[in-house]
Order: C-alpha cells, then structure tokens, then sequence
C-alpha cells in the first residue's frame, strides 16, 4: 500500500508541499526576519527590500515574518479542527454501525439534521453567535463538518460487516472490540485515510474563510485568511499584498488536494460524495 | 451455397497481468447465406471472443495476432473504427452475451426498436415507433409491455426484444451469444423458434453461439465444436450427433444422451 | 408520484424540526446576554430598568423551553421576529435581500451545470488529448484556490486592472459575472471531471455496445444512450451542491458588495442581531431542503426504476 503511494508522483509532490509548509510553521521563530507583531509606521505598504523580503503591511509589519507565523495558525486550526472532526466523525459512525437498531436510527436522524443545514452557513453562524476567535471558528466548523464523516464511515463499517469473512468471525465466536480491531478497521481504514486527505482541504478552506469573513483569528495574530481580508482593503493601492497570503493558502489546498487525489488513485478508492 | 462471413485462422491472444491467453488459436470457419451455423464449446473456449472480434467488440486488452475475417469478400478485421461502424447494424449485428444488461436501463422497450428501425431502414419518429410496435407484436410482446422498461421485464422477454430488434435491421449476418442462457425451458423454446423463424424468412445468416449442444440440435444447419480456443471439428447437425470424430465432441455427445437420454 | 412528494414532504418535518432545535439553541452560546450587548450599543452603562424592560419585551426571561415553543409557535405563523437592531421584521428583510441571493446563487448554479457537462463530455470523449488534460490542469487549479481568493483575484483583473467590469454593487449584466463565476468554478470543474468519469464508466455499459452494434448514429448513441445514465448520479451531486453554492454565497457577497442575505447575515452577526442571523439561518436552510427535495423529484421523473416504484432507492445509503 505504502509503496503504491510512494509510485505516484501526484501523492508524493502533495506530501512535499505538505511537509514544506509545516516545516516552515514548526521553524517560523528560527526562519522569520523580523517580529510578526513589530508595528513600523514610517514603512507601510513597502515594496519587497533586502530587509522586508516580502514588504510590509498597512501597520508596516514584516509579511514575510507574519506569512510564517501565519501558517502556524492557519495549518494548525486547521489540523486541530481536522483532528476533532474525524475523532468524532469515526467514533460516532463506528458505534452507529456497530450498534444498529434504535441507537443507529436516532443518531443517523441527528446526522440528517445537521446534514439540512447548508454547511458553511452553519459554520458561520455557530461561529457568529460564540463570537469571532479562533475558538468558534474551530467550533463552528467542527460542529457541522462531524456529520457527514460520521455517516461515510457508518456505512463502510456496515459495508465490512456484511463480508462474508467477518460473518464468519463472527460465527467463529470473535465478538467486540476484537472484532472491530481486527476484522472491520483494516478494511475501512484505506477509506477513511483518503476520506481524511481528502477532506483536510476543506477543512483548511472553511477555516480560512471563516477568518477571511472577519469570524476568526482577530488582529494583531496573524493568519492567511485574515491577512488576506486585510489586503483586499489596498486592492487599488498595493495589490501585491494578496499575492502572499493568497498564494500561500492555494498551496496549501493545492498540496491536500494532490496528496488526496493520489492516495485516492493509489489506494483505488471510490471518492466519497460531499455536499 | 454463398459465403457471407468467413474467419481463416484467427489467433486472438488477451493481455494479462499473468501473461498472454491464447483465446483463439488459428480458428477457421464459414457462414454460408440463409445459413444457422451452431457453436458449441465449454466456458472459455473462445466462443465470446470469436463473436466479439467479429462484432468489433474485442475487449481493450485483447489482440488478434493472427488471421482474417472476410465480410462479403472484405477483410474487416483493421478496419479503422469510423469505417467499421457502418458495417454494424445492418451488416453485421451482434446480441451480445448477457442480455439483462444489453439494454439501456432509462431507455423505453419500444424506444430500442425503433432505434433499430430507423437504423435499419432510415425511418424517423412515428413510423419507426408503428413499425418497432408491430415487430414487437410479432416476438410475442402486447403493447402493454412495450412501454416498459428492460428492468421490468423477464430474461426470456428481454431476448425476444433483442431479436425483434434483429428483426427491424434485417442484418446480413447476425451473431447471437448465448441467447439461450439463464432462460426456462419454454423460453427458451420460444426464442429458439423465433431464430428459426429468423431463418425461414431469410432474414439473416446467423451464428447462434452457446454451450448448450441440445440447443443448437433443434434449428442449426451445422454445428461447429470449439475447443481451447481452435475450431476442432464442424460438421451438418445430423453427423455431428450421429458420429462425432474428435474426442471432445465425442464427449460433449455423450454428455448431452446422459443428461436427456437419446 | 405526488404520493411520494408527500411522503417526501412530511418526511422532511422531523428533520425541519431539529433544524429549529438547532437553530434556537445557538441563541444559548452566545457568550453574555443579547440585551446587555444590545443596550450598551444606544447608552454607556444601561440602567437596569431598561434592560429589564428589553427582556421581557423579548421575552428573554422565559426558561429555554418557553422561548423556544413561542418562538416555534411564532416562527410557523411566518413571523420570524424583529431585529434588535433596528426593530424591522426579520422576514421583510430577508425577502427584501432575498432576489439578490437567489439570482447569484442560481446563476451560479447554471453555470455550473453548463460548464460541467461541456467539460465533463469533452473529458470523457478527448480522454488523455489535450483538452482532457488541461481541463484537469484547470480542476486542479480551481479546487485549489479559494472562492474568496479566487473573487479578488477576477475583481483585481477585470474591474482594476482591465477595467472592464463593475468591481462591486448589483448594477446591471456586467456585475453578475464575476461573482457567479467566482460562486460556481471550482464545483463546475469538480463535476465536470465526476461527469467524465461517470460518462467513461457507462460507454463500458453493454448497453452502450449493444448500441453501436445496432448501428445507431453517435448523436443518437450520445443523447439516448450515454447522456441520460450519465446525468442520473450527476443529478443528485448537483442537487446537493446548492448547499455548497449558498454558503459560498456568503464569502462571494462580502467580496464584491452583492447586497444579498449572506451580508446582511455577516453584518448582523457582526453586530449581534441575533434574530436577523437565527431567521436568515432557518430560511436558508429551508431554501437548501426544498431545492434538495426539487432535485430528488427531478431524479424520480429521470430514473424509470425509481418512478415505476421498484424497491430502488438512490437516496438511501444502500443497506
């Protein structure tokens, strides 16, 4: 499996953009030039210059320095997000397929309600009503993109168990948390990993948006969205102030894209439909 | 007799991750006019792949290696795709095997007929449908099930539309692939009579492919017997039952008394 | 057929039911009490009589449950409220800013239909030429740069630096494309290359074989044959996608000055007006479930096995 990841080129110029960025997040201290919170009046909106690589922002803040403590923020809401919607997205869809009957029908009657919301909308409003920080954006988006995973990973779950393999386990006098280890994770695995991949750019889209649409990360922290809502205010003026953030985040969606599509293709999984 | 469709030594090997399979090993046979050639042979033995390279149907990981196939005289087998499109319907009209999915799920029964009508005859609109009706009438479909749709109907009713389709392109040469498979008796019966039919009215030379040697006892001229991928013996129906001489064909006689009794 | 749109119909109750439950209960983690918020936007310290008379007047002094029944009670007699800002009905500004969200959001979906089956076609039928492979190029692209991203960087082009299109507002023709090309791209691209592996997947359909040995015409075989399966699975993408298209319609509305509901949403939150965001919630989402159900009937009059009311069901999870 691993090595049929490692042959696809797509997969693996995804992991390396993957790992660049968070690279440059983890070493950010070490890398950026200046302080991300350094304010200089005198140098606003300058050009890039051996001192400011990138120039410098409406407050006259190093970008280049606010670009790396940014991803930081960026790919780590993200990953923080990521990691909480999948926790419960599998916990919830596992015990829902294992379970059956009652408990199955209530929480799949949940998951259908969450499903009606239109999601970024619901993600925005969550957000809205905790008040904008960083904090209800991860809520926000947490709370409405739990659903669906909860429901793809109910139904592989239901999938593997109607093998015939794992009815024979089952005959066998294999029960529980046995079964489920050894029998039902190792097949729905390969689709959750490329469900996941697959899924983290939307997760770091929607958080960007959220903090694009001011429901985020709040001044003076630096974050791509953010900085990129920022800029959009001297459109006319220094339109060179997008470029950053702005190429930054595609890099990022671009880099879990490729790796989701060629793990996807390497792992030969049906693309889970969204929304 | 003339000879309509003629396959001299086809070799056809398919590509797999385990290495090449020999599917067809220099096979020889002819197809005179007005004629029902019978092909019998176990699963695997190059039945499907002898019908499908004459259809042009040769699966993507298929190759013929070897040998051609006269149509009228016309080695089709190269041809390039857009000059071998116009052979199809009307020239040559394969039933492909498998016929629960060789018609469209969203599509009307007496809508495929009429496509055939109007490809066989260049009829549009209400006449295709009037004639696609009558057609239909006459394979034993009422008009009540001519509305429906393939998922809706039997496996039996579903070859009956493939063969009133036949009827509507009148085809030179039609290739049927196992179009008795997975019917009952009295089914099967019926479409057997519905060739035979197809026969009588000189509406095309047929090749009716099966594994069913009983099948083709009842309506083929002659039977030819494929084994491993090579034509091992063709003979007129009566001879091939009478006195078989290769030994698979002996064994697929005896098989045949043993089973139904003589 | 009208059976199972009632069906459908009274099915979707539960559902809208939970959908309030939701809804209301997010008044619940607004961090601090909309009255004191509100209060303090008019005066510096309101005194507490008037923030008394502010909660009972909104009947904020009720247990949870109370509000949420009145509220309920309220909400279905189509009264969804006034605005603790500006005490304007929450409805007669939604269905003010309403035509603004709607022509965006179904001009985007048109797009999106239009492009996707031109790429998904031309995909399928050029599959690995050039216009296959800059179609993908293209997909890989515009999934990978974001809608607000993507908005800024047409707005720049075309109103700042071309010059030739309206940069922001809802003023004539020109002002509707870049924010429904901004909207719909990226899902145009994604169903686009879903279309062409659906439609490369059916030409390997015996019935589609079966079709070229009848000898049929290529537009025939097209029309009748590929196009028609092809487009059922789409139809069910595309129905969810109008979720996708009004959420997005937010992030699209904000960038260009289009004075629809996503920026009143935006605005309103900005400024706690909490009624006006749980109202424009609601709405929404009533708008999604009711395209959802359109498209769901659309797919029954496409599919005959579902119309004929064969135990077939594309909307369920299949177990």
């Amino acid at each position: 499996m691993f090595r049929r990841v490692l042959h696809s080129r797509l997969a693996l110029a995804g992991i390396a953009i993957v790992a660049l960025l968070v690279m440059l997040a983890a070493f950010a201290p070490v890398l950026a030039p200046h302080d991300p919170y350094g304010i200089d009046l005198d140098r606003r909106l300058e050009g890039p210059s051996p001192k400011y690589p990138l120039g410098t922002d409406a407050l006259g803040r190093c970008l280049l320095s606010r670009l790396l403590y940014g991803a930081r923020t960026t790919i780590g809401a993200a990953f923080a997000v990521f990691t909480a919607v999948l926790a419960m997205g599998v916990l919830i869809g596992i015990v829902s397929g294992l379970a059956g009957g009652i408990t199955d029908a209530v929480i799949m009657r949940v998951v259908d309600v969450f499903l009606a919301f239109p999601s970024l909308i619901l993600a925005v409003a969550v957000a809205g009503f905790i008040g904008p920080s960083l904090f209800g954006v991860l809520v926000g988006v947490a709370s409405v993109w739990w659903a669906g995973y909860a429901r793809f990973i109910r139904s592989a779950v239901l999938t593997a168990r109607q093998k015939e393999y794992v009815e024979g386990a089952r005959v066998a006098g294999t029960r529980g948390i046995r079964l489920v280890l050894r029998y039902i994770v190792p097949q729905v695995a390969a689709p959750i990993i490329v469900l996941a991949a697959m899924e983290m750019r939307w997760v770091l889209l929607a958080t960007s948006s959220l903090s694009f649409l001011g429901l985020g990360v709040q001044p003076p922290m630096p974050e791509w969205g953010a900085m990129l809502s920022d800029a959009r205010h001297y459109i006319f003026s220094s339109p060179r102030m997008m470029i950053a953030s702005g190429a930054s985040i595609s890099l990022a969606v671009l880099g879990f894209n490729l790796l989701g599509e060629g793990l996807r293709d390497a792992l030969q999984v049906k693309q889970a439909r969204r929304r | 007799m003339t000879t309509i469709l003629e396959a001299r030594s086809l070799s056809v090997h398919y590509q797999t991750p385990v290495g090449a399979v020999k599917a067809l090993d220099h096979a020889s046979f002819s197809l005179g006019e007005g004629e029902i050639l019978g092909m019998v042979g176990h699963s695997g033995s190059g039945k499907t792949t002898a019908a499908c390279v004459i259809g042009g149907f040769l699966e993507k990981n298929g190759r013929v290696e070897n040998g051609e196939v006269l149509f009228r005289g016309e080695n089709i087998l190269f041809l390039p795709w857009r000059r071998r499109r116009r052979i199809l319907g009307k020239g040559i009209f394969l039933i492909m095997q498998n016929s629960a999915s060789a018609l469209n799920p969203t599509r009307r029964v007496i809508a495929h007929v009429a496509d055939a009508c109007s490809s066989g005859e260049a009829i549009m609109g209400r006449k295709a449908v009037s004639k696609a009706c009558a057609l239909l009438e006459r394979v034993g479909i009422g008009k009540d099930k001519q509305t429906l749709f393939p998922f809706q109907l039997s496996g039996g009713t579903k070859q009956r539309v493939l063969i009133a389709m036949a009827l509507a392109l009148r085809p030179a040469v039609l290739i049927a692939d196992e179009p008795t498979a997975g019917l009952d008796a009295i089914n099967q019966a019926t479409v057997l009579d519905l060739f035979g039919t197809l026969k009588e009215e000189s509406v095309a030379s047929v090749i009716l492919i099966t594994h069913d040697l009983r099948v083709l006892t009842a309506i083929a001229d002659r039977i030819a017997v494929m084994y491993r991928g090579a034509l091992v013996e063709t003979s007129n129906t009566a001879d091939i039952i009478s006195k078989p001489v290769h030994r698979h064909t002996q064994e697929l006689v005896n098989a045949m008394k043993t089973i139904h009794g003589s | 057929m009208t059976g199972r749109a009632t069906f459908k119909l009274l099915a979707l109750v539960p559902v809208l039911l939970g959908v309030s439950v939701i809804t209301f209960s997010l008044m619940y983690m607004a961090p601090g009490n909309p009255a004191d918020i509100l209060m303090r936007a008019y005066e510096e310290a309101p005194a507490q009589e008037s923030v008394q008379a502010f909660r009972s007047h909104f009947g904020l002094d009720d247990g949870p449950c109370t509000q949420y029944v009145k509220w309920l009670s309220r909400v279905l007699r189509g009264n969804l409220g006034v605005s603790f800002k500006t005490g304007e009905s929450v409805q007669a500004k939604i269905i003010d800013r309403l035509p603004a969200t709607l022509e965006l959001a179904g001009g985007a979906f048109l797009f999106m239909v239009l492009v996707s089956i031109s790429f998904g076609i031309t995909g399928a039928l050029c599959r690995g030429r050039l216009p296959d492979k800059g179609i993908h190029i293209l997909t890989v692209l515009a999934t990978s740069v974001p809608a607000f991203l993507l908005g800024l960087v047409l707005l720049y082009a075309f109103g700042v630096l071309l010059n030739v299109l309206p940069v922001t507002g809802r003023i004539g023709p020109g002002s509707f494309l870049l924010p429904v090309v901004t909207l719909g791209l990226a899902a145009s691209c994604v169903y686009g290359r879903t279309l062409r592996a659906i439609i490369i997947d059916v030409i390997e359909q015996n019935y589609v074989k079966q079709a070229y040995a009848m000898g049929l015409s290529t537009r025939r075989i097209i029309t009748g044959y590929i196009m028609k399966n092809a487009m059922l699975p789409l139809v069910t993408l595309y129905g969810m996608s109008m979720g996708h298209l009004l959420g997005g319609a937010v992030i699209v509305e904000s960038i260009f000055s289009w004075p629809g509901v996503g920026k009143m949403a935006l605005e309103a939150i900005m400024s706690r007006d909490y009624p006006v965001v749980l109202g424009y919630v609601l709405f929404m989402t009533v708008v999604f479930t009711m395209s959802s159900l359109a498209v769901d009937m659309a797919y029954r009059f496409l599919d005959p096995r579902v119309q004929e009311g064969i135990g077939y069901d594309p909307g369920g999870d299949g177990v």
